[in-house]
């Protein structure tokens, strides 16, 4: 078999290639991260090539003419260019090669292989043998010429120097070092020819590479190799394999060993390799996806993926693609990066960049003549061939709708790129509505009639428009795209048979529709266990199931649907009356993910821990950190500038009250024991009691009271424990079990901050359940701590309670206490407390019936009929006051008591 | 014509008594109480139904709370239709014994079968992949381009002998 039929990798379109050239870069990103493929390997390397072309350039001075159509000639220029500069090649063509040379060669590839996979860390010029080679030729005659003058303007030769000429020409000081120097340059120049007349030779039978393979100057090492043969084997052939033959390989250890101190630092060879990047870069493939926006809620911020997560939202990137794109185009139409023409290389427009800074986004190099035939090793590949430039994402030529999809998507899903027309293709897809019709179409699509279940959702469509304003503008008119993701003519459809359907039946909005369906949901009457899952549970479901339809990418996401549409089309049946046709729901309650920002919620220790729940969280894990809406307003004491304080505070409250629960469901459980199993022995009783003794020692640890059986309002753990709902419950249970003393402390804790209680219980609704308690704990006051429960009983306070129902009966269980406390009291000074405590009810119940004008108190606007519980509390207040007219505090008493029932209440009032 | 995406159609379905059948073979009967995305279910005064042959038991479950996963159908029982008609039912440990015994009059089965291919030197294993490369598109270029080089290496190879 000849070699020269072998496949090569050097076959280049006139057209230049019809793929998208990002792919390959793009399946790099996917596996390793955005960002972990550094690109300036690549410039290095065209720095090399290029410096060797000019060089040649100067060597073969007159020698041959125009290299642009040489074709098969190039071969005969490389061998002349050897002839002249006497070379024995030691890189021997295959048919040249024995046996030994062959092992050689493929110990060799065994090594660089093995040297790629393995050390993906080292510098990837030192391995590159490719670069190495070149560079081990380039640096000696570099020495011998004189920078070239026919260099292109940009061209900075001093940066191929850069890597340490000396050290390079110790390093590299062989016979052979500047034998490839025109060759090189030579090929370099002509490979699109050189290809496209392999192309011709082999014609369609020669094998293609895989995808992928492609072959460029700055392509991996093992394609290098591949190119030193074809610069040695040139009239031979261009067999890639038989150049792994090349004994100039150099091990990539003593590369890197000689170039440790090298400046310039590559990619990891392995990324290297897995680059089969073009030539010319792709400059705009290159840039970094743009994987900022993160479309899931509670999915983690792009930022924080770690490499080699795999993009959600490949459409991101291909937007970001086609908007670089697109400035790329406009920048090369203005001509700012015009490359020369007649060279067979490309240029770097950067090229002076310094190596290991990566590139900055290139503009396109639209009409390279050097583009390679991206190989069609699969009969799937098969794009459209149009005259459009290899590494256009071709959706977004001007005039085309774009299709958010591009070539390389397709080719890597392995799909062949749809045939059809682009109009079609945009199907559904948010990016496909123009700036320009949305609005108009918004309202068309609001006053349409909607198939059933399909919501039409405003700006949705315009969601992603201002993020791609470039993309956007210059597109097509709209299609008539339909609601959601239907395809256009199947939404229409739709509409049609909706419309026809309108006679016989409402138009059913979805939420009708699912309304409907819920009226009849109950499948037994009267089961008492339905309606188990609320509502909003189910329309989150609901919700989720319909986020799950959502896609940018239609093509990819639901590929079945839009090819059946197509096949539908083809087939006419879509336009016919046949009501078979399925409808999908389509779902246009996309969240504007670009109004939500994923903050994290931190605080202390929480690294690591997910601090936020969504779905892929459902519960979320850290969420005491997240206060209760109720505790954030009014009246929070703990709740500081520091708000990470506040927070840890809190979770001791909470551990608190957990621990306190555990404490109180046994105590309950004994004291149920103790009180309704008389049977019970005496002696396991008596154990019973002493356990439950001993919890409530320790819930009195755990409530903090500790020792210290006297109240201080500014340290005051109950009332920490009763800001929390729970805690109310909590303290409420646990009264009972409480001596006297610290039933005490509690009730002063919550005299003291009664008025907070109240206003924090309007939404908690538990305090009603202390005051059985607490009552209790009133009952047993002696009159020294009724004093002193009433001293923090301030006016306000009292108004706040008055207002309210649970503290309108606490301050009744007071008077009538107080009544019956103080009645045989003799203290004078206790005696007088009381009578303010009195007078000061008294004082608050007038002003809080009779609110003055414009004041801020009102009449509480529900009456407190538990104060009819007291029958005597009237009396009370009416005998302290002598000096107050009892009308008046009769009147304000009975509006306090009940609105409606006046006759009633006076009544009651005089008995 | 019209119906909800994914696990959201089971939200009509909610309430109304349904047959679940799971992964492994078990049959339960209950009412559909709550569901979520994933499919999972909570089913409420469920019975486990076991058939055998002509007969058939239910075992009372109460609430069972089914993991999405193992759901192979679900579908609602007709209540009129739900006493089957050539099927009798009996109690529980009837079932019981009679499952039993089908499983044993199985496994006998199986054990004479193996018996039977150990015999004939033949002992049922897995089936084997084909002896040939597959290669998704999944492959990173890295892999593409050293399987490329692989191949071509064991290529040339061939064309030098």
């Amino acid at each position: 078999m000849s070699h020269h039929q072998l496949p090569t990798p050097y076959k280049r379109p006139l057209d230049g290639g019809k793929f998208g050239d990002g792919n390959i870069d793009q399946r790099n990103e996917d596996t390793f991260g955005s960002g972990a493929v550094e690109e300036d390997w690549e410039l290095d390397h065209n720095n090399f090539v290029e410096f060797d072309i000019s060089r040649y350039k100067k060597q073969l001075d007159g020698k041959e003419e125009s290299t642009e159509n040489l074709g098969l000639d190039i071969p005969k220029v490389i061998a002349n260019g050897c002839h002249q500069e006497n070379f024995q090649s030691p890189l021997l063509s295959p048919s040249q090669l024995n046996e030994e040379e062959l092992e050689l060669s493929n110990q060799q590839l065994a090594a660089a292989v093995e040297e790629l996979v393995l050390n993906s860390d080292q510098d990837q010029d030192a391995i590159d043998p490719a670069i190495v080679s070149l560079r081990r030729q380039a640096t000696p005659s570099a020495g011998k010429l004189p920078a070239s003058p026919k260099l292109p303007p940009h061209y900075d030769t001093s940066k191929s120097n850069q890597f340490g000429q000396s050290k390079f020409q110790e390093m590299f000081r062989r016979p052979q070092g500047s034998m490839f120097t025109g060759k090189m340059s030579k090929i370099w120049k002509e490979k699109e020819t050189l290809g496209l007349n392999f192309l011709s030779r082999l014609g369609g039978s020669a094998p293609t590479p895989p995808p992928g393979f492609e072959p460029r100057p700055s392509s991996p090492p093992l394609e290098d190799e591949a190119i030193l043969t074809a610069i040695k084997d040139r009239p031979m052939s261009c067999n890639p394999l038989l150049s792994l033959s090349n004994p100039l390989v150099v091990k990539a250890e003593d590369l890197e060993r000689e170039l440790q101190g090298s400046s310039s630092r590559g990619p990891s060879p392995i990324y290297g390799i897995s680059i089969p990047e073009e030539n010319p870069p792709s400059p705009v493939d290159r840039s970094l996806p743009a994987r900022s926006v993160s479309p899931i809620f509670g999915s983690p911020s792009p930022s924080n993926l770690p490499i080699g997560t795999p993009p959600k939202h490949v459409i991101m990137d291909m937007m970001h693609q086609l908007e670089q794109q697109k400035k790329a185009a406009e920048q090369d139409k203005s001509g700012v990066f015009q490359h020369p023409g007649t060279s067979g290389t490309v240029p770097h427009p950067y090229f002076s960049l310094p190596p290991g800074v990566p590139a900055p986004p290139l503009p396109i190099i639209i009409h390279t003549p050097n583009r390679p035939i991206a190989p069609n090793s699969s009969s799937r590949m098969q794009f459209p061939v149009q005259a459009a430039p290899a590494n256009f994402v071709w959706p977004a030529r001007p005039g085309v709708p774009i299709n958010p999809l591009n070539a390389q998507d397709f080719q890597r899903l392995g799909f062949g790129m749809p045939p059809r027309s682009p109009v079609q293709s945009p199907i559904g897809s948010p990016h496909t509505f123009d700036a320009s019709h949305s609005a108009g179409k918004q309202n068309i699509r609001r006053n349409m009639p909607m198939p059933p279940g399909v919501i039409a959702n405003q700006g949705f469509p315009l969601c992603k428009q201002s993020m791609m304003p470039s993309v956007s503008a210059k597109r097509l008119p709209l299609p008539r795209f339909g609601p959601g993701h239907l395809h256009p003519e199947h939404s229409k459809f739709v509409r049609m048979r909706q419309q026809r359907h309108d006679g016989r039946r409402d138009r059913r909005h979805y939420n009708n529709h699912r309304g409907q369906n819920r009226e009849g949901v109950v499948g037994i009457p009267g089961d008492p266990y339905a309606n188990i899952m609320t509502q909003k549970e189910k329309d989150w479901v609901i919700r989720i199931q319909m986020m799950a339809l959502q896609s940018d990418r239609p093509e990819i996401d639901d590929y079945y649907y839009q090819n059946y549409i197509e096949q539908r089309l083809r087939d006419g049946k879509l336009n016919s009356n046949d009501s078979n046709t399925p409808t999908r729901l389509i779902t246009p309650t996309k969240p504007n993910m670009e109004n939500r920002k994923y903050v994290p919620v931190q605080f202390v220790n929480s690294l690591g821990k997910l601090t936020a729940s969504s779905v892929y969280n459902p519960r979320q894990i850290i969420d005491l950190a997240q206060p209760a809406p109720a505790e954030e307003d009014g009246g929070n004491i703990e709740q500081g500038t520091n708000s990470r304080l506040a927070l840890s505070k809190r979770l001791v409250v909470y551990k608190i009250i957990e621990k306190a629960y555990d404490l109180i469901v046994v105590m309950e459980e004994l004291q149920y024991k103790l009180e309704n199993f008389n049977e019970v022995p005496i002696q396991e009783r008596d154990l019973l009691r002493n356990d439950l003794q001993s919890k409530s020692e320790s819930m009195v640890d755990v409530l903090g009271f500790h020792d210290n059986t006297e109240f201080h309002a500014h340290a005051d753990p109950v009332f920490q424990v009763m800001k929390i709902r729970k805690g109310k419950k909590l303290v409420a249970r646990a009264i009972p079990f409480l001596c006297q003393e610290y039933g005490f402390i509690v009730a002063q804790s919550i005299f003291a901050h009664l008025a907070i209680l109240i206003k924090r219980d309007s939404k908690d609704r538990v305090l009603h359940e202390m005051y059985p308690p607490l009552s209790n704990v009133i009952s047993l006051f002696t009159a020294k701590q009724f004093v002193n429960a009433c001293s923090f009983l301030t006016s306000f306070a009292l108004t706040a309670a008055i207002k309210d129902q649970v503290g309108a009966t606490i301050i009744c269980k007071l008077l009538n206490k107080g009544s019956e406390l103080f009645s045989s009291v003799d203290d004078i000074t206790e005696k007088s407390q009381w009578k303010k405590f009195v007078s000061d009810v008294h004082d608050v119940i007038i002003s809080v019936a009779n609110p003055k004008e414009g004041s801020r108190h009102s009449r509480p606007s529900n009456p407190s009929p538990l104060l009819e519980g007291f029958p005597n509390v009237f009396q009370v207040l009416d005998d302290t006051n002598k000096n107050v007219s009892s009308e008046k505090l009769k009147r304000s008493y009975q509006q306090l008591i009940t609105e409606k029932s006046n006759a009633d209440g006076v009544k009651m009032i005089s008995d | 014509m019209n119906y909800m995406p994914g696990t959201a159609s089971l939200i009509e379905e909610i309430d109304k008594r349904h047959l679940v059948m799971l992964r492994d073979g078990r049959i339960l009967i209950g009412f559909l109480r709550s569901v979520d995305q994933f499919a999972n279910l909570v089913l409420h005064n469920t019975v486990e139904r076991i058939h055998v042959d002509s007969v058939y038991g239910d075992i009372p479950r109460g609430i069972f709370v089914i993991r999405g996963e193992n759901v192979v159908l679900l579908g609602e029982i007709d209540p009129e239709a739900e006493e089957p008609k050539n099927l009798t039912k009996v109690s529980i440990p009837a079932i019981m014994e009679a499952q039993n015994k089908k499983k044993e009059e199985k496994a006998e089965k199986e054990k004479i079968k193996m018996n039977a291919l150990k015999e004939r030197g033949l002992i049922p294993t897995v089936d084997h992949l084909p002896p040939c490369f597959v290669f998704t598109r999944q492959l990173t270029s890295v892999h593409e381009t050293v399987v490329w080089h692989v191949c071509m290496f064991f290529f040339q190879a061939h064309v030098m002998d």
